[in-house]
């Protein structure tokens, strides 16, 4: 089990029981800074969960090919959100999204999903990741992958503490569609050095806390949202019907503030 | 009035178009979701039969073109038998193609399957599970199909759950109990249920028409309480407090039918007196006795009752109680014989619990303990009754350290609720994973 001498002395790049006593100095001490090397990863995946540096990656199938010098690798999860064909002729991120947008499809594994040419799909990683409360961590996808023309993540940032099967945004690029095979490797995780201490008073932020499929975006109607701001009129459309000419005939709405 | 010819042709028809429907039916689900290994044997046991009912009706209708009109009507037998089959199909096919993967607990289906395999003669055995709209779990016998597919019908609101799923083990025990009942280690309980009914009943039941419903009854009771100790041992103390979830949901744990008997289940206090029985002897209640739970005051004072009553035409016959008492023992002896692999469950228990529940307070998956090449990793049936104990006591300090969740918010508790459940099974899904994988260092039990 590593200790936090350990940490420490992996992030100054010394051995801490070979560490001089020095003079203390007035300047401030400079940050730990940088990308996570596979000592420190594999330091901080053998501290115990209630660690707040701990970092978690479960399962790890084959540890050793897992992790690299500088990062860890994500294999792709079995449960996939595909885009769907909407009735209405355009789409409205509100309170509905999380039904209306999207169809659920497990793949098990040993089985594929198939991307279709240009399109994206929603899936998520094998692995469920806590984050250190010091680190940041970026999504990446794997060289191998990538040169399919496969692009995984638009929005690859994952905040300190994060605690979940990471949603993956993944984009067949290609004229040609492409098989997805869950438990293949897809992506790498990358980890950064935050300046930041761990507040045992600070709550966790319970919006995507710990999901293990991919998650739909939990939004709220746009004119709650601009309200806050106060925009006092909002132009809404609500689901509209089709008429008896097959033509769509939206059901525009005003909110007002207040 | 239609020729006996006419008639034929239309038999023919309608049961033509009847199996075409269904296989139909399973084509298309099974060209959209994915199904259990065992739900897919079962539809390609449904494409076998209907590919030969098909060949044998138009086999029929060829024979008939050529024998003389009268002839006709003498194969409307072999028809009807045909229908008769489908007619049973049917209830089974909507069912088991409403089970796909995304709307069941598959890791637990998984782990009962192994559970199950583990049991000399069921080797073979899988579970198709059936989802239907009885808020009910129920276990159907394989009538016309391989035996070896255990047919489990679950609620549909319960499908993609886990703790209230854990009570399939119950059905699986009637399975258990079905199959084996010819098998050598029967033989002691049947000898004890018939030394019971001829010391305690054979005086009571004067009239002889009674005689067969009354050794009925003392065998349903004997069946019900073989299949709660049976999912006691393989679950643990889990199965009971699911079992009292899901009985308080459908409203059968008042106060007034808990020491009532009924001609097919014996009475809710005797059932958890006796899972109470075989906690301690297994080793797991003195790990949860101590839990500030209502569910473990409910089992100890539901334990604690002593009087039972069974009434016939609202008149108390003592002796049924008193005949089957003198069986319980030989119940328990039987489930432990059968069920050696779930001898050490509580120990890796009492280890492991506090670790993951540590894990699931911090919002991890508990497969995080399971560390290659680290200490053997526990199980998940240990995994299962930590996160239940953790879902009856720790609810409210997980919620505490979340952003806006209220312990009183019915919406934030569903939420979490779910969360907790989806862990436990990434927690055993990982599990199986990494024992596919030769990487977990322990057994599944």
């Amino acid at each position: 089990m590593a200790t936090e001498d350990d940490l420490t002395a992996l992030r100054t790049g010394r051995d801490a029981a070979r560490r001089k006593p020095v003079r203390p100095s007035r300047k401030v001490r400079p940050s730990a800074s940088g990308v996570f090397a596979k000592r420190e990863l594999e330091a901080r995946l053998g501290l115990e969960v209630h660690n707040p540096k701990s970092l978690v990656i479960t399962p790890l199938l084959d540890k050793k090919k897992a992790i690299d010098a500088d990062s860890v690798d994500l294999r792709l999860g079995t449960c996939f959100l595909l885009p769907r064909s909407l009735p209405e002729p355009y789409f409205s991120p509100d309170e509905d999204t999380a039904t209306s947008l999207y169809v659920k499809v497990h793949v098990p594994l040993g089985r594929y999903l198939v991307v279709p040419a240009h399109q994206t799909v929603l899936g998520s990683t094998l692995e469920f990741i806590k984050l250190p409360c010091d680190a940041s961590g970026e999504v990446l996808t794997k060289s191998s992958i990538a040169r399919t023309f496969i692009v995984v993540e638009t929005a690859p940032w994952i905040h300190p503490e994060y605690r979940g099967c990471l949603t993956l945004e993944i984009a067949n690029v290609s004229n040609t569609p492409v098989l997805l095979y869950p438990g293949r490797p897809i992506g790498q995780l990358v980890l950064l050095h935050v300046d930041r201490k761990h507040d045992p008073k600070a709550k966790i932020k319970s919006s995507y806390f710990g999901p293990v499929y991919p998650e739909a975006p939990p939004f709220q109607n746009p004119e709650k949202d601009l309200r806050k701001i106060g925009v006092p009129l909002t132009s809404v459309i609500r689901k509209g019907t089709i008429d008896g000419n097959g033509r769509f005939a939206p059901k525009r709405d005003h909110h007002q503030l207040g | 009035m239609p020729s006996p010819r006419d008639s034929l042709i239309h038999e023919a028809t309608s049961l033509y178009r009847l199996v075409d429907s269904i296989n139909r039916l399973v084509a298309e689900h099974e060209s959209i979701f994915a199904y259990t290994d065992a739900a897919q044997s079962f539809f390609e046991e449904i494409h076998k039969q209907a590919k030969a009912t098909k060949a044998t009706v138009s086999g029929i209708m060829e024979r008939a073109s050529r024998t003389a009109e009268e002839s006709a009507s003498r194969y409307l037998g072999e028809l009807i038998i045909q229908k008769g089959r489908w007619k049973t199909l049917h209830t089974y096919v909507k069912p088991a193609t409403d089970a796909h993967t995304l709307n069941l607990p598959v890791p637990l289906i998984q782990m009962a399957t192994d559970h199950l395999q583990e049991i000399p003669g069921l080797e073979k055995s899988a579970i198709v599970v059936l989802l239907t709209p009885h808020l009910m779990y129920y276990q159907r016998p394989a009538s016309k199909l391989p035996a070896c597919l255990v047919f489990v019908e679950v609620p549909y609101s319960q499908g993609p759950g886990f703790f209230s799923n854990l009570t399939i083990y119950h059905e699986l025990g009637h399975y258990v109990f079905d199959s084996l009942a010819a098998a050598p280690a029967f033989a002691k309980l049947t000898e004890a249920q018939e030394r019971a009914f001829a010391k305690k009943l054979d005086r009571a039941i004067t009239t002889p028409s009674l005689r067969p419903w009354a050794k009925g009854v003392l065998d349903d009771w004997t069946t019900e309480v073989f299949c709660d100790l049976f999912a006691l041992r393989h679950l643990g103390p889990a199965y009971t407090f699911a079992l009292i979830d899901f009985l308080s949901l459908i409203g059968l744990m008042g106060e007034e039918t808990e020491a009532k008997f009924d001609a097919e289940h014996p009475a809710p206090a005797l059932r958890f007196r006796e899972q109470l029985h075989r906690m301690k002897e297994d080793g797991w209640w003195r790990i949860v006795q101590g839990l500030s739970s209502e569910h473990v005051s409910l089992v100890t004072k539901l334990a604690a009752k002593t009087k039972y009553s069974f009434e016939l035409q609202e008149k108390g016959i003592p002796e049924f109680i008193e005949a089957f008492q003198t069986i319980i023992p030989f119940i328990h002896a039987l489930v432990i014989e059968i069920t050696p692999h779930c001898g050490t469950a509580a120990k890796d228990f009492g280890r492991r619990r506090a670790e993951i529940e540590n894990c699931l307070l911090h919002g991890v998956v508990p497969s995080q303990l399971l560390v290659e090449g680290g200490a053997p990793s526990p199980t998940p049936v240990s995994m299962i009754n930590a996160a239940y104990c953790f879902y009856l006591t720790r609810l409210p300090e997980l919620m505490s350290r979340l952003e806006g969740q209220e312990d009183l918010n019915l919406k934030h508790r569903q939420n979490l609720i779910e969360r907790l459940e989806a862990w436990t099974m990434k927690g055993i899904e990982d599990f199986q994973l990494l024992g596919a994988s030769g990487k977990n260092t322990s057994s599944g039990n």
